[in-house]
């Protein structure tokens, strides 16, 4: 009996492993992941500085004794190279071919790389794994008090990323081309508030614009400046920066999956019981679109992964939840949002004062969809979240 | 009165604070709170929180 192969090691493939286990002590899991297979939560990755936690800090177990207590075959440093879905097998790097059951992909997403011409450019930084926040960690931790760091994006991971590196004494420079910070998550008048609030925290801004170039400085401009890199944006200015971090949006990773045939779109399409459209295969975490929702945050996993484990053991079980709120790490300027799920009629209301701003988007017929809160006004997220329905009706 | 931190999200269980929201009242010490209690910002067991000060 071949049981349950999982590829990939992070918050998703661990804790369908757990959810498992709380059922069945028994059956034969296999994990593969292309890194070390140590567990850590990628969340933490943004913050553990500015908390004084080193890479190290951020291991919640070893790869080793994961496999020992939850009594798992962990094949680590493996990459999966090829699905043949007409024999169950997946071949794999190291010649290793693996036989399933039940295959689960749980390969999470990759950072977007941006486009830039120039002699630097393979040195942007992005922070999407334990090993690229063991890079960044040692590169930050080397730049003189004030240095720029000049962070790509404007989005969630943009901000958390920034507000970090001012507490930790560094100067950063968000470029992007949207119009205020969050703009996929906040409507205007909340996104404007954010923007205004952030700056007065020291970070500074350069919207509605790309970078073009990242390129090596000829030499550092005095001695001990920590800068390294020039930056030219769309509009000609150019930015010097001791590192540069690009946090435009992540892209789930398929590959596997289209190569196997499975449909995806964003991500790989799984229906309310985490399957895909192959009978055996299945999909769960940052990975997937669930019944056409793409939902890659922490709660809607623990759910996924309680589900999939029941349906996996024979268990029939659908996926309900709560609405996803969308928590971001910004002690300068706290926010939350609930973004909408799926289009809707009707118009945001605001309400701005000294607790914060907040907006509201009814439908028509008046029920709560959406909503955005900062500052004090956060503290108002969970009687909304109550009056809202869950994500499928 | 102690803190806990969620190892996934780091959110920060203070005792004095408590978790009103989830009925957890100001005051309420860590083995008090019922084992069904989720971490609120990203909702992982108590079991994935470690002891902070």
């Amino acid at each position: 009996m071949p049981g349950i192969v999982i590829v990939g090691s992070g918050l998703a493939g661990y804790n369908l492993v757990r959810e498992l286990r709380r059922l069945d002590a028994k059956v034969p899991i296999t994990m593969l992941c292309a890194g070390s297979g140590d567990s850590y939560s990628k969340p933490m990755l943004s913050g553990a500085m500015s908390h004084g936690q080193t890479p190290d800090d951020l291991v919640l177990a070893s790869m080793e004794s994961q496999a020992k207590f939850l009594g798992i075959k962990i094949h680590a440093k493996t990459s999966v190279d090829e699905l043949l879905p007409e024999t169950n097998q997946l071949v794999c790097s190291r010649r290793l071919k693996i036989e399933y059951s039940s295959l689960v992909l749980a390969t999470g997403a990759s950072p977007l790389q941006p486009p830039l011409l120039g002699s630097a450019t393979k040195l942007v930084s992005s922070v999407n794994t334990l090993e690229d926040f063991r890079r960044w960690y040692a590169a930050v931790s080397v730049l003189p008090s004030e240095t720029p760091v000049v962070i790509l994006g404007s989005g969630h991971i943009a901000v958390e990323f920034a507000c970090e590196l001012v507490a930790m004494g560094k100067q950063p420079h968000i470029v992007g081309p949207d119009a205020w910070p969050l703009q996929s998550i906040l409507p205007d008048q909340v996104g404007k508030e954010l923007h205004t609030g952030l700056e007065n925290s020291g970070i500074e801004f350069h919207l509605g614009q790309t970078a073009l170039r990242m390129d090596l400085l000829p030499s550092a401009p005095s001695e001990g400046s920590g800068l390294r890199y020039a930056v030219t944006l769309s509009d000609g200015s150019v930015l010097q920066a001791g590192a540069v971090l690009a946090a435009i949006g992540m892209e789930p990773n398929v590959e596997l999956a289209e190569q196997a045939g499975i449909a995806t779109r964003k991500g790989v399409l799984v229906n309310r019981s985490l399957q895909t459209s192959l009978r055996d295969v299945y999909a769960l975490g940052d990975v997937a679109e669930i019944d056409g929702l793409y939902l890659p945050y922490v709660t809607p996993l623990i759910a996924e992964a309680k589900v999939l484990a029941s349906v996996l053991l024979g268990q029939p079980a659908e996926l309900q939840m709560n609405r996803p709120l969308v928590h971001v790490k910004c002690p300068l300027h706290p926010v939350v949002a609930c973004p909408p799920l799926r289009p809707v009629k009707g118009e945001w209301e605001f309400e701005i004062d000294s607790r914060g701003a907040a907006a509201f988007l009814r439908s028509d017929s008046g029920v709560l969809e959406a909503f955005a809160l900062t500052r004090e006004r956060v503290q108002d997220r969970f009687a909304l979240l109550a009056s809202m329905h869950p994500v499928w009706n | 009165m102690k803190s806990y931190r969620c190892l996934i999200c780091g959110y920060v269980y203070e005792e004095a604070l408590g978790d009103p929201d989830s009925g957890v009242a100001p005051g309420t010490r860590w083995e008090d709170i019922p084992d069904d209690w989720t971490c609120p910002q990203c909702g992982v067991a108590k079991s994935d929180f470690e002891f902070l000060d």
